[in-house]
């Protein structure tokens, strides 16, 4: 055979193959349709059946809309009964809203518009609500080809309705999110075309939807570069069928530079094949530098960390940390340190703290953790116990941290600071003392201000010295303005600090609040106090001083007068017996009797006038001895004493001397008030001149003016005393009538009598109306026993 | 004074002793002048101010040279001095202080006072002697003394 044989045998046989096909299938096919027949012919299914026992409404509806035949599942449908709906039309049954489209196919329907019409509707169900269904009409008509009956399928879509209902809102809440996502939402489709883009996309690509939707990134004008970048990844999430995410920046002109964060999202077919791609991208511009911000503050805050370890470190500060419901602590080992350990502790918490603090402090530390709670600081200081015996202060501070108002833990530092206490103690002692002897010392000191020189500060002397109450009183103001000093005292103690800066040792006078003048040595130096210049003065009282030196002055003066005087009347005596001396002589040569008399009288009356003088001198001297011991002695008594050694005067004049004094009881020395005694009377005697009837009175009474002080009196009615010649009266050898005896010691040596018993002595005097002397002696007393 | 008048001098001194002294050297120096001797500086100053016992001028003459001690009762030599040289009528009598202090603040004083001359009394009688008859010489035979003395 040829080879054109062999292929039209090989045709052949594949056109039998064919036909033989062919036939089969024409078989089976011719099979089942008469088993479709069959089906029919066999009466097993009935056209009734058919109708009654669907599973969807069948309706037949005349021409006039009224039902005419409706089947079992169609009143189930509607909860009517056969007869209820066939006694209706379709449009009462039918929802208000739908009747208008319904009757509108309905009415093409009726005219032969269309032949089969199909819409959704509502019915309403025999209780009112509605039920979605959806109809299928067809028209049966007549020969003339006019609408008789309609013949209708009503099929129950609630669910269908309910889950379209579902898909759109969905899809609507879908669209919301999409709308207002913040992201840029894309979908892609296996060739790359946008199929969604968000109204948010629309505004970056600044384009509308419509010109985006199917085209490609590469359609829509984006770079090379970055299309290339997208096209990688779409890639990846086909071939991984994995969701990819990635980050990307952009350099925007207007924007700076931005950063994004994509993610890309395979979404699957019903079968699980991709078929769409959806890609969300965020701009992470703010989160990057966010970011970058808490990148650079985290770095920050571990350099602060390391510093504030260091600082620690250095400061020699120990950390502790404090769970505050259990008590337990962290601690550091210099912590441990300073509660005296050379080794870091296993353990420690608030009450082994406690422990090593001395009980004294353990009332103020309760305190301080109690304060620390509410207001957040913890501060105190304490003694504690090192382990070695010795006493340590320590100054914990630190912090209480809150959990929603909760105080969770305590953390602070805690250091030695024994040397400082010790030293803080040290400076307040020191303080304490200068402080107490600044208010202690007899000195008055005040510090003033400069330039005004207003008061600052004044111890207790000053304010003794000044008179003034408090310092409340004087601070403030100058001394000038205060009234102590004078300007004219003042002026002269300022000149002397212009000059030199200082003053030293001036002496001027205060006048103090009372008007007294007090007398001051005064010295002013500058001092610095806290960068500020103050004036420092220091005050001395020297007004007793100044007394005494006056005192001291006034008896140098008297001694000296003292001695010129005795030396004066010492001599004149010796030149009288010398010179009569002399004369003698020559009288004797004249051998003149009288003359001779005389001179020798002349002689003898000098030396007894010398010796007399000596020995009262020799009195007067001994008078106020400190051997001279005082005791009680009665008026009564001395006076007689008194009395009874000048006997012989007082006889001689006739003078009457009588005691008025109340019972006296006199104190000092005996023999010394008897001596008082002697010599007054003894004046009163002598002076008594033409008196005829010469009386000395000697009494005491009780002074008002002296606060009821006892004054003693002796009164004569003599002679007097002229007024020129009071003053001289007590003087030392002061006779005012030479013609008298005496030595004219007498009333000096009463004066001073007077002066050692710690009285004085005055008197009051009238020529020839007499004379009174009046004195007082410390502790005498008028008796009061009547 | 007229020549021939003799020369009043007012001796003020109040120990009688000394008094009687000073008046028998003047008597052995021949100073016949009439020496009007007074005790105390009271009784002196009544003279020279013709006061109390002396308003009549008979009874105190004015004199021509005042001789005094400075110690004097009632009142003090210096006192009077003090007095006589404030006196318009008595300022130029010449007035001498015979005295036993030799102390420096009385003759400093008495000076101050314009005192004429200052003679402290020796102990020695014949010392004393001398210096009376020296100064009569001096004051009552030698010295000029100014006219309108008198009234």
């Amino acid at each position: 055979m040829s080879i054109n044989e062999l292929h039209q045998i090989d045709e052949l046989r594949r056109e039998i193959e064919q036909l033989k096909q062919e036939q089969i299938f024409f078989q089976t096919e011719l099979d089942r349709h008469k088993k479709r027949e069959n089906i029919w012919r066999s009466n097993d299914i009935h056209v009734e059946d058919f109708f009654n026992n669907a599973a969807i409404g069948f309706v037949v509806v005349d021409a006039e809309d009224r039902f005419v035949e409706v089947n079992a599942r169609m009143c189930a449908m509607l909860d009517y009964t056969r007869d209820e709906l066939l006694d209706r039309t379709v449009s009462e049954i039918t929802a208000a809203e739908d009747r208008a489209v319904s009757h509108d196919l309905n009415e093409k329907l009726h005219w032969g518009e269309l032949d089969i019409i199909d819409y959704e509707k509502r019915y309403l169900k025999k209780d009112g609500t509605p039920l979605w269904v959806h109809v299928t009409v067809s028209a049966v008509r007549n020969e003339y080809g006019h609408h008789v009956y309609s013949i209708r399928t009503v099929e129950d879509i609630t669910k269908r309705k309910e889950m379209e209902e579902e898909l759109r809102t969905s899809r609507e809440v879908l669209r919301s999110i999409t709308d207002n996502s913040p992201d840029v939402i894309a979908r892609f489709d296996l060739q790359l075309r946008h199929t969604f883009i968000n109204s948010y996309g629309e505004k970056v690509y600044g384009i509308s939807r419509g010109e985006i939707l199917g085209k490609t990134n590469a359609d829509l004008g984006m770079p090379a570069d970055k299309v290339a970048f997208w096209n990688e990844h779409f890639e990846k999430v086909l071939k991984t069928g994995k969701q990819v995410n990635t980050e990307f920046d952009f350099d925007s002109p207007t924007l700076g530079h931005q950063y994004f964060l994509s993610f890309f999202v395979p979404e699957r077919s019903k079968e699980g094949q991709v078929e769409s791609i959806l890609a969300i991208t965020r701009d992470i511009t703010d989160l990057k530098r966010t970011e970058e911000k808490f990148r650079s503050f985290a770095e920050k805050l571990q350099e602060s960390e390391e510093r504030l370890r260091l600082v620690i470190e250095a400061a020699d500060l120990g950390t502790w940390d404090f769970d505050i419901e259990t008590g337990i602590a962290n601690h550091s080992l210099r912590h441990d340190q300073i509660f005296g350990y050379s080794e870091p502790q296993p353990e420690w918490s608030y009450e082994i703290s406690v422990q090593h603090i001395l009980p004294e402090f353990h009332q103020e530390v309760r305190d301080s953790v109690a304060r620390a709670i509410e207001t957040g600081y913890l501060s105190y200081d304490a003694k504690v116990h090192w382990p070695d015996g010795s006493i340590h202060w320590i100054a914990p501070r630190g912090r209480v941290y809150y959990d929603k108002g909760k105080p969770l833990r305590m953390a602070g530092i805690v250091s030695d600071i024994t040397e400082r206490k010790n030293a803080e103690i040290a400076v307040k002692e020191s303080e304490e003392m200068f402080s107490t002897m600044y208010e202690v010392v007899p000195i008055g000191i005040s510090i003033a201000s400069l330039p005004d020189g207003a008061l600052n500060n004044v111890n207790n002397a000053w304010l003794e010295i000044t008179g003034f109450s408090n310092k409340g009183e004087v601070l403030g103001k100058t001394t000038a303005e205060l009234g102590i000093i004078r300007k004219q005292n003042r002026d002269p103690i300022l000149e002397e600090f212009r000059q030199h800066g200082r003053v030293r040792n001036a002496e001027t006078s205060f006048v103090n609040r009372a008007g007294e003048h007090r007398n001051v040595s005064i010295n002013i130096d500058t001092v610095t106090l806290r960068g500020q210049k103050y004036l420092i003065s220091t005050n001395e009282d020297i007004t007793e001083q100044k007394k005494a030196e006056l005192e001291i002055r006034q008896r140098n003066e008297e001694l000296t007068r003292f001695i010129y005087t005795v030396s004066h009347d010492l001599k004149s005596p010796l030149v009288t017996i010398k010179s009569f001396t002399s004369f003698l002589k020559e009288d004797i040569a004249d051998k003149d009797q009288e003359a001779l008399e005389k001179d020798i009288r002349y002689i003898e009356n000098a030396a007894d006038k010398m010796g007399k003088l000596l020995d009262e001198l020799l009195e007067l001297s001994r008078v106020g001895r400190k051997e001279e011991s005082k005791t009680e002695v009665s008026l009564q008594t001395t006076v007689q004493s008194a009395i009874d050694l000048v006997a012989g005067r007082i006889s001689s004049k006739n003078v009457k001397v009588f005691l008025s004094a109340p019972p006296v009881m006199l104190y000092g020395h005996t023999q010394r008030l008897v001596q008082l005694y002697q010599n007054m009377i003894d004046n009163a005697v002598k002076f008594m001149g033409k008196q005829a009837d010469p009386v000395i009175e000697i009494g005491a009474f009780q002074d008002k003016d002296r606060n009821g002080e006892v004054v003693l009196f002796v009164k004569d009615n003599g002679q007097g005393i002229d007024p020129r010649y009071h003053h001289k009266l007590f003087g030392l050898f002061e006779k005012l009538d030479n013609s008298t005896e005496g030595t004219g010691i007498g009333l000096a040596l009463v004066k001073r009598i007077v002066e050692t018993h710690g009285g004085s002595i005055w008197f009051t005097s009238e020529p020839e109306a007499g004379t009174t002397f009046f004195f007082t002696l410390k502790e005498t007393k008028i008796l009061k026993n009547h | 004074m007229e020549d021939g008048e003799p020369l009043i001098i007012l001796f003020i001194e109040d120990d009688p002793a000394h008094a009687e002294i000073t008046m028998r050297n003047f008597k052995k120096s021949r100073i016949g002048n009439r020496i009007i001797h007074l005790p105390d500086g009271q009784l002196a100053l009544d003279y020279l101010f013709r006061q109390g016992g002396y308003c009549d001028p008979e009874v105190s003459p004015r004199p021509h040279l005042i001789l005094m001690d400075l110690r004097l009762p009632k009142v003090d030599g210096l006192e009077v001095l003090k007095k006589i040289r404030s006196s318009d009528e008595l300022h130029k009598i010449p007035t001498v202080i015979l005295t036993t202090s030799e102390a420096e603040a009385d003759i400093s004083r008495a000076y101050d006072f314009n005192v004429n001359s200052y003679l402290v009394k020796p102990l020695d009688f014949h010392k004393f002697s001398d210096l009376i008859e020296a100064f009569g010489f001096y004051w009552v035979v030698w010295n000029k003394y100014p006219h309108g003395n008198e009234k």
